[in-house]
Order: structure tokens, then C-alpha cells, then sequence
């Protein structure tokens, strides 16, 4: 192999190193939902979380919402033992789905809760957004199960469901970043 | 190599199953998944990766395919060539369809998704939604305004009991499941439900009660009831008074509710079509394109695996062909499964194979045979005393027996394969060898047989020669000859045994009474004559004396030559004796010089020293008799040790300055009666060879370039004390004899 060939593989394989990188970095860059005020309490023996979650969807969602296509969030959360090793189970480990979909016969937008099947209709499409986010007094795990001597680590993190989405908006969500989208993890402690 | 060509195609067919087959069943469940089969769109996304990297896997073995091909292609490896058009040729069979589908199914796809959606089916889907949604509105205001005109109906009383009453009475009246009547704080003062079993009655959302305080109304529908069914909600307040709300739950018509449902549904799915109509034509296009690129490089999987398989037997055949062209006759092709004219061919190939194979083992066994039969005769000619050679048509020698090379003493193997006569050139001995036979060997087409004499410085040489012609194939002719020198010098030896044993017997018996008779004469006669009679008395009677003494010594000479030596062996310092010898010529008569040159330090011979003085004396005296007449005569007797391979040799060389040896006699000068001189019995050199030979040893005579003769002889050394040897000489070959002239012509050796 001659030293030629060595050096169109070589800048090949940087151009692919680098197009997987920007790929990736758009992709990573597309986090465009905000957890916020997101804790624990007890009460009544459980843990309740609240949070608020701000969904800032792309103009290509919206857009797609405004067609008739229902989205589907997942809250993902976590709960852990501090110092954990990695082949022990989590404690909680759980995936929260909620809908949201345009109703046009009353110009409504539809927000379902997928696990309860409880449903909210909004009249603007931003309230609807706003209650999707609005996480109230939701059961995280009942106290008798932690460890009061051990700390633990929720983590919460919230997606777009993209297997959610009709099968032709599949390939092309999951190749465009204004579909990737998604949060940060959001991470605090927990001491029973 | 017969196993590699089974095995790869099988190895080939199955990654290909293992890879097509799979790939196919993914891509027919992406098709089905694309036709939106719930169960299979989940693992669209799944499946599309498996096909890309299925397609993948294939591209590099196509690719590789090629980039091997192109490698065979130029090192022009049989059935390249071919391979690569078949490679073509599939490819071209294959890709004018693929490209014909994809176009027009693709415009089949992008027409058929468009035809679904039209402009007027849009305004249509839009009226009928409008349609639904009017109609809804329609009820939903009616609901409203009938709710509306029961709120004047209520009385202005506050006590419960009254609004109780009323309340259940205007629900009757209205058909209403639930009316309840609130406070505008939202406190339900009383509620009437149609169902008396339902205590707690319905409360409107704190939004819906905001909405009645700020626009004095709100109506909307909702599911109620433990059944869920549709109601509508209608909330009502009082614009003035603001004492009561009025909140009703009126069954909604379920009929109107599903007709509506169906609509928005129906209308929901339009849209979400219409939107996903360019996403549906990339997932269709997507599949489609993969689809094909699956053919496509399935084709040319399918046209590298027939190719190699089309071709193997013909690579098979080429290498086959190149291993016999190269002697390996063993080549077996493997022979196709299939029955085929290549099987016939591949048959056909292996068939003359075997036949090669076979007549290489006859050749092989037949040249192994004559090998054996070659080396028999050379055994048998080896072991032969006659010396055997023979002469090509172009009289050129061919072979020679290792007899023939003793018996001429010549290395013959320098002149094999070169012209017969070139043979002349070693020795005027050879040259006399091979110019008496040349005749023959041209001309003789039968038998020819004849004794040739030799004459050399060692003697003559008797060969008794037979030339026969060799068959007509070969051409030429086969020489035998055997050396009867010896046995024609033992018939001579006889008969002169013989002669002498008569000369004794019947002439010196008679020679004594003669001797004795003429001095009796001579004493009785003598002193009783006078004058000229006593003086021919005298000199009769003295020559007879004379005569007698000399026949008598003749006689004796005769006698000793005859009669087997009686050898008296001791060993013997070569150099002593010679010195001793030498010590009685010291003061050698009239100007000769006579001198010594020992050079054979310590070197003994087993020998008879009387009859080895004698031989001396006889060398010295004839080199004193050559020299006698010559004004600067020398005589230089030289002694040397010669190295030989089986035993050393101690060399004794007489030289003289005189008139040398005749040409012609020299080969004869060892016979008995040869001799050049006036006086002498000429058996001097016959007895001097005869008394070397019985002491194992060997003598011949030779002239010197410079004028004269030498003698030298060489006899067997027993032990060696301290001598340098010199180069081996065992024989005196005429190569040794030139050496030898050389020798005498610098004067030193």
C-alpha cells in the first residue's frame, strides 16, 4: 500500500470522524427542554415530586402538532443509591408518557396523561404546553423502601418520543435535529 | 487445491444465505412495516438499520470481489478475464431494470400520494369540519341559552329548602342529568341530580367559574357519569343580581357527539397525511431505493459467485495444464458436480493425466532398466583385461574401459567424446597405437583381428587388436585389445631358456675338450717347430683358446639370462649402495667425469644387493662405453625418491653426454641381442631389466634433448627414513617421460 493510499484513508476517515462529531454535536446542541424547580417531599409515607418542566418545542413540531400529529413526552426518573455499584438495580426507574394533540373540531389542545389516561383540553396551544410541563404530586416512591442511613440520587430527564411518531416522520426525526429533542438530566439528593 | 475449489464455492453460497436471505426478510418486513402494520412500524427504525448495514456488509464483499477481479485481471490469472465479463454482463442485465423501477416507481408513489390529496377534497375535509363544528356549537348554544332562561326561574327566596325544590323542579323541566346552583364564589347552595343516588354534585373548574365571572357564561362538553358519557356543560351567572351560578349537565345528543368524533377523526387523519405525505415518499422512496440496491448488488453477488463458479473448472484446467507443462503428471482436477461439457472436459483432462503419468512410470522403469543394463556392461567391461573402446562413424571416441587405460597407460577420459586420432598426440608409442589402426577403423565392415607391436623406452609393447563394426543404429566400431607383451616375453624367455639350456648341453660340453685339446696341441707341437709353422700353431691354438673362452662366457651369459634368479632379499640403503658402487668408477678412465648426486636420503629397498650391483655396474659401464670416444664425457648417476600412492619409489638415473639411444631401437634395446656396441653378448640390458623386474621395479630408456642418453629405473621402497617426496609418479607414463626429458634436458630433478 503506497504512502498515497495511507493518506486518502487517513483524510477519509478524519472527514467521517468529523461529520459524526458536528452530527452529533447538533444533535446534543438540539436539548431544547428546561427542568426546573424540580424536588422531593414527603408526604403520607411517599415521595412526591414536583417539577416544571418548559417544553420549547422546534417550529418542525409545532408545526407537525398543528397538523394533526399528537406528541408524546417521556419524564424519565431515577432513582439510585449514592455510591451504587453498577451491577445494583435502581430503586425507581420509571417513564412518565403525556400526549398532547390537536383537537380541530373545537380549535382545543388535548393534554392526556398516558399512564392515568386523565385528559385536559386548552383552548391555546401554549397553556396546553405550559400543563404538559406542570408535574404535580407525582408518586416517586414510598419512603419504606429507601434507606434512612443512605443517600440517594434522583435524576430526571425529559424526551421526545420519536417512536411516538407516525412511522413516515420516524427517519427523518431521528436524522434531524429538530426532532432530537430533549433535556438535560436534572440530579438532586435524596435524604429519607 | 481440489479441496479449496470445493469448499469455496459452498463457503461462498453460504455467506450468502447467511446474508441475503435475512436481508431480503428485512426488507420485506420494512415493506410491511411501511404499509403501516402497527405491530412491524415499531421496528421500522430497527429493521432500516439492519438493512443499511446488511447492504453494507454486502457492498464491501462486492467491492472486495472487485478489487480481487482487478488484481487477478492484471495478473492475468486464468479465468479472469472471464470472470469479468460475466461480472459486466450481469451488471448489465441488472441495472437498466433496477433503474427502470426505481424511476417509475417512484413516479408511480410521488402521482399516487398526490392524487390522494386534492384541493377540493381539502375544502371539502375544511367544510365538513366546519359543518361538524357549527352544528356542535349549534347544540352547545342551545344548551346554553335554555340554561340561561331557567336562571329568572329561580325564585328570589334564599331559603334552601325553596331553591331545593325549585331547582329540581326546573331540572325536570329542562331534561338536565345534574342542575346545581352555586353562589358566584363557587359554593353549590343546592343540586338536583337525575340520579338521587349521587350526592356530591359536579363543580365546574375554577377556570370555567373565572370564565362565567368575567363573561357571564360558558358552555362546552364533557364526560360524565360512571358510564362516561358525553354532557354538555353549560354555567350560567346573573349579569345583574350576581347572586347565583347556574351550572347544567345536559346529556349530550350521542349520535351528534360521534358523528363529530368521526369527523375531527377523520379530518385529523386527512391532515396528518397531507403533512406526512413527503415523509410517506421518502419512507417509500427509502425502502424502494434499498430494495433495489439489493437486487443490484445481489445481481452481482449472484454474477461473482456463478462467475467463480463457472470458472473454477477452467482455472482448474489452465493450472493443471501449466503443472503438466512443468512434468507434474500426478495433476488430478477435481471433477464437477454437475455433468456438464465441463465435467466431460475436466474428465478428458484427468484421463490424459494418468496416461501421461503412466507412460512417464514406462519411460521411467524402461530408462531405470537401461541404467541397470549400462551399468552391467560397465561393471563387466571393468572387470575385463582386454581393453575395450569404441569409435564412431565419425571416428570419434566414444567410451573406454578402465583396461584400455592401463593397458595404453594414458588417461583416456581426456579424450572422449574428441577424434580417435587426437589419441597420437600422447605418445609416439599411441601415435604408432592409433596409425595402425586407423586403416581399420575406416575401411573394416567385418572382423578384423591382428597383433600390433609397440615400441617404447620401457620396451615393446604386444597388443593383440580386434575391430569388429557395431550395428547400424550406432554406426562405428568396437576396439579389443589385450596386452600379450608378457605372454609373448614368456614365449621368448622359453625359448630362450631352451636355447641356452642347448648351448649348454651341447656346445660348452664340447668347448672344455676342445679348449683343452688345442693347449695340448699348442704345449706337445709348439717347442718341436720352427719358424712360420710354431707361429700359426701359436695363433691357432690361441684364438681357439680365445674363442673357446668366449663361446664359454656367451654360453654362461646365455645361462644366466635363461635360468630363474635366485634372490637373495636384505634391505637396502639406495644411496650406499650406490656410493659404494660409484667409490670403484671414481678414477673413471681417460677424460671422463663421473659424478654422484644423492638425493634419496634413508630410502631402503628390499633387494638383492649383488644382483643390484650388478644391474649398476651394467648402466655405469654402458654410460663409461657412450662416452669413452667423446672429448668431455660425464656420467651422473642421481638417485631420488619418487611419492606414489600406494608405495614410494626410489628413482636411480644413469645419465651420459654420449651419442644417445637410435630412435628406432630404442624401443628394442631391452631385447636380448639388441646392441650398438662391436663387443658384448647383447644380453647386458636384457638381464638389467629382467633382474629390476624380479625385484618388482621398472627401467626405461630415454634420450636427452641436449645430447645423450639416461636410464632410469624405479624400484619399491620398503621404508623411508627421511626423504622429501617428490610428485607422485607411479608408473612412467609418457606423460612422466616427458616429464622426465625435461628433467634431463635442465639437469636437475
Amino acid at each position: 500500500m503506497s504512502t498515497g493510499a495511507v493518506l486518502r484513508r487517513g483524510r477519509w476517515g478524519g472527514w467521517a470522524l468529523a461529520f459524526a462529531l458536528a452530527w452529533w454535536a447538533v444533535v446534543a446542541s438540539a436539548a431544547e427542554f428546561t427542568i426546573s424547580k424540580a424536588a422531593a417531599r414527603l408526604e403520607d409515607g411517599a415521595y412526591l415530586v414536583d417539577a416544571t418542566i418548559a417544553y420549547e418545542f422546534s417550529t418542525a413540531v409545532l408545526e407537525a402538532l398543528e397538523n394533526g400529529v399528537p406528541l408524546t413526552v417521556e419524564l424519565h426518573l431515577q432513582v439510585r443509591r449514592e455510591g451504587a455499584w453498577v451491577w445494583e438495580p435502581d430503586v425507581v426507574d420509571s417513564r412518565l408518557r403525556s400526549q398532547i394533540r390537536f383537537s380541530p373540531l373545537l380549535g382545543t389542545y388535548r393534554v392526556t396523561n398516558l399512564d392515568t389516561g386523565s385528559q385536559r383540553s386548552f383552548a391555546s396551544r401554549d397553556r396546553a404546553i405550559v400543563a404538559l410541563g406542570e408535574v404535580r404530586d407525582l408518586v416517586l416512591v414510598r419512603s419504606d423502601v429507601l434507606d434512612p442511613e443512605e443517600t440517594y440520587r434522583v435524576d430526571m430527564q425529559a424526551t421526545l418520543d420519536i417512536e411516538s411518531l407516525p412511522l413516515p416522520l420516524r427517519p427523518r426525526a431521528y436524522l434531524s435535529p429538530d426532532w432530537n429533542l430533549s433535556s438535560d438530566w436534572s440530579r438532586w439528593r435524596l435524604h429519607p | 487445491m481440489a479441496v479449496a475449489s470445493v469448499t469455496r464455492p459452498r463457503t461462498a453460497l453460504l455467506v450468502a444465505l447467511l446474508l441475503l436471505v435475512p436481508l431480503l426478510v428485512t426488507l420485506d418486513l420494512m415493506s410491511s412495516a411501511v404499509q403501516n402494520s402497527t405491530t412491524l412500524s415499531r421496528l421500522f427504525i430497527p429493521l432500516l438499520l439492519f438493512s443499511v448495514l446488511g447492504l453494507a456488509v454486502l457492498l464491501v464483499l462486492v467491492v472486495a470481489n472487485l478489487v480481487e477481479l482487478v488484481k487477478q485481471y492484471r495478473r492475468r490469472v486464468p479465468g479472469a478475464r472471464l470472470t469479468a465479463r460475466l461480472v459486466v454482463i450481469f451488471a448489465a442485465l441488472a441495472l437498466p431494470p433496477v433503474l427502470v423501477v426505481h424511476h417509475y416507481s417512484t413516479d408511480f408513489l410521488r402521482h399516487g400520494i398526490e392524487s390522494w390529496f386534492d384541493v377540493q377534497i381539502d375544502e371539502a375535509m375544511e367544510q365538513v369540519l366546519e359543518l361538524s363544528r357549527s352544528s356542535l356549537n349549534l347544540q352547545l348554544r342551545d344548551q346554553l341559552r335554555a340554561t340561561e332562561r331557567l336562571l329568572p326561574s329561580l325564585p328570589d327566596a334564599t331559603d334552601i329548602p325553596t331553591l331545593a325544590v325549585r331547582v329540581a323542579e326546573l331540572r325536570r323541566q329542562s331534561g338536565a342529568t345534574e342542575l346545581t346552583l352555586l353562589n358566584p364564589e363557587g359554593i353549590v347552595i343546592v343540586s338536583s341530580n337525575v340520579n338521587p343516588g349521587v350526592v356530591v354534585p359536579e363543580v365546574p373548574p375554577d377556570a370555567v367559574l373565572q370564565q362565567v365571572r368575567d363573561s357571564g357564561s360558558y358552555v362546552g362538553t364533557m364526560v360524565y357519569g360512571e358510564d362516561g358519557a358525553p354532557h354538555v356543560r353549560a354555567v350560567a351567572g346573573e349579569r345583574l343580581a350576581r347572586r347565583f351560578i347556574l351550572h347544567a349537565l345536559f346529556p349530550a345528543s350521542t349520535h351528534l357527539q360521534e358523528l363529530g368524533e368521526h369527523v375531527q377523526d377523520a379530518y385529523v387523519r386527512y391532515r396528518e397525511l397531507a403533512y406526512l405525505r413527503e415523509s410517506l415518499m421518502f419512507s417509500f422512496s427509502l425502502t424502494l431505493f434499498l430494495v433495489l440496491l439489493f437486487s443490484f448488488f445481489a445481481a452481482l453477488w449472484t454474477a461473482f459467485y456463478s462467475a467463480r463458479r463457472l470458472v473454477a473448472p477452467i482455472r482448474d484446467i489452465a493450472e493443471g495444464t501449466r503443472a503438466v507443462a512443468e512434468g507434474d503428471f500426478d495433476t488430478q482436477l477435481p471433477e464437477p458436480r454437475i455433468q456438464d461439457e465441463m465435467a466431460s472436459l475436466v474428465g478428458s483432462f484427468n484421463a490424459m493425466t494418468r496416461r501421461l503419468a503412466q507412460a512417464r512410470a514406462a519411460t521411467e522403469a524402461s530408462r531405470r532398466e537401461l541404467e541397470a543394463q549400462r551399468e552391467y556392461l560397465e561393471t563387466v567391461l571393468g572387470r575385463l583385461s582386454s581393453g575395450v573402446m569404441t569409435i564412431d562413424d565419425q571416428q570419434g571416441l566414444r567410451t573406454a574401459n578402465p583396461a584400455a587405460r592401463q593397458i595404453l597407460r594414458v588417461d583416456l577420459d581426456r579424450y572422449l567424446a574428441g577424434p580417435f586420432a587426437a589419441l597420437g598426440q600422447a605418445s609416439p608409442q599411441l601415435a604408432q597405437f592409433v596409425e595402425t589402426l586407423a586403416a581399420p577403423l575406416r575401411n573394416t565392415s567385418a572382423e578384423w583381428r591382428e597383433e600390433i607391436t609397440l615400441y617404447g623406452g620401457e620396451g615393446r609393447q604386444v597388443l593383440l587388436c580386434r575391430i569388429s563394426p557395431l550395428p547400424a543404429a550406432d554406426g562405428g566400431h568396437v576396439l579389443v585389445f589385450d596386452d600379450v607383451t608378457t605372454l609373448v616375453k614368456a614365449q621368448r624367455d622359453a625359448a630362450w631358456g631352451e636355447v641356452a639350456r642347448r648351448l649348454a648341453h651341447e656346445i660348452k660340453n664340447p668347448l672344455t675338450p676342445i679348449q683343452l685339446s688345442a693347449e695340448r696341441l699348442r704345449r706337445k707341437f709348439l717347442k718341436t717347430m720352427r719358424g712360420d709353422d710354431a707361429s700359426v700353431l701359436d695363433r691357432a691354438t690361441h684364438t681357439i683358446v680365445q674363442q673357446v673362452e668366449a663361446m664359454k662366457e656367451m654360453v654362461n651369459a646365455f645361462s644366466d639370462y635363461a635360468k630363474p634368479s635366485q634372490l637373495h632379499r636384505s634391505p637396502l640403503d639406495i644411496n650406499q649402495l650406490v656410493a659404494d658402487v660409484m667409490e670403484l668408477y671414481r678414477a673413471a678412465p681417460g677424460a671422463v667425469a663421473v659424478s654422484v648426486d644423492l638425493g634419496a636420503a634413508g630410502a631402503r629397498v628390499e633387494a638383492d644387493p649383488t644382483r643390484l650391483r650388478q644391474v649398476l655396474h651394467n648402466l655405469v659401464k654402458n654410460a663409461l662405453e657412450a662416452v669413452a670416444d667423446r672429448p668431455a664425457g660425464e656420467v651422473l648417476v642421481r638417485t631420488a625418491v619418487i611419492a606414489n600412492d600406494e608405495c614410494p619409489l626410489a628413482e636411480i638415473q644413469v645419465l651420459d653426454n654420449g651419442g644417445g639411444f637410435d630412435e628406432a631401437n630404442l624401443g628394442q634395446i631391452f631385447e636380448p641381442y639388441v646392441t650398438t656396441k662391436t663387443r658384448g653378448t647383447g644380453l647386458g640390458l636384457a638381464i638389467v631389466k629382467k633382474i629390476v623386474e624380479e625385484h618388482g621395479g621398472i627401467i626405461w630408456a630415454a634420450n636427452r634433448p641436449e645430447g645423450g642418453g639416461g636410464m632410469t629405473l624405479r624400484l619399491p621402497i620398503c621404508g623411508l627414513a627421511a626423504a622429501a617426496p617428490s610428485p607422485p609418479a607411479p608408473q612412467p607414463t609418457p606423460e612422466e617421460r616427458a616429464r622426465h626429458d625435461r628433467a634431463l634436458r635442465s639437469g636437475s630433478r
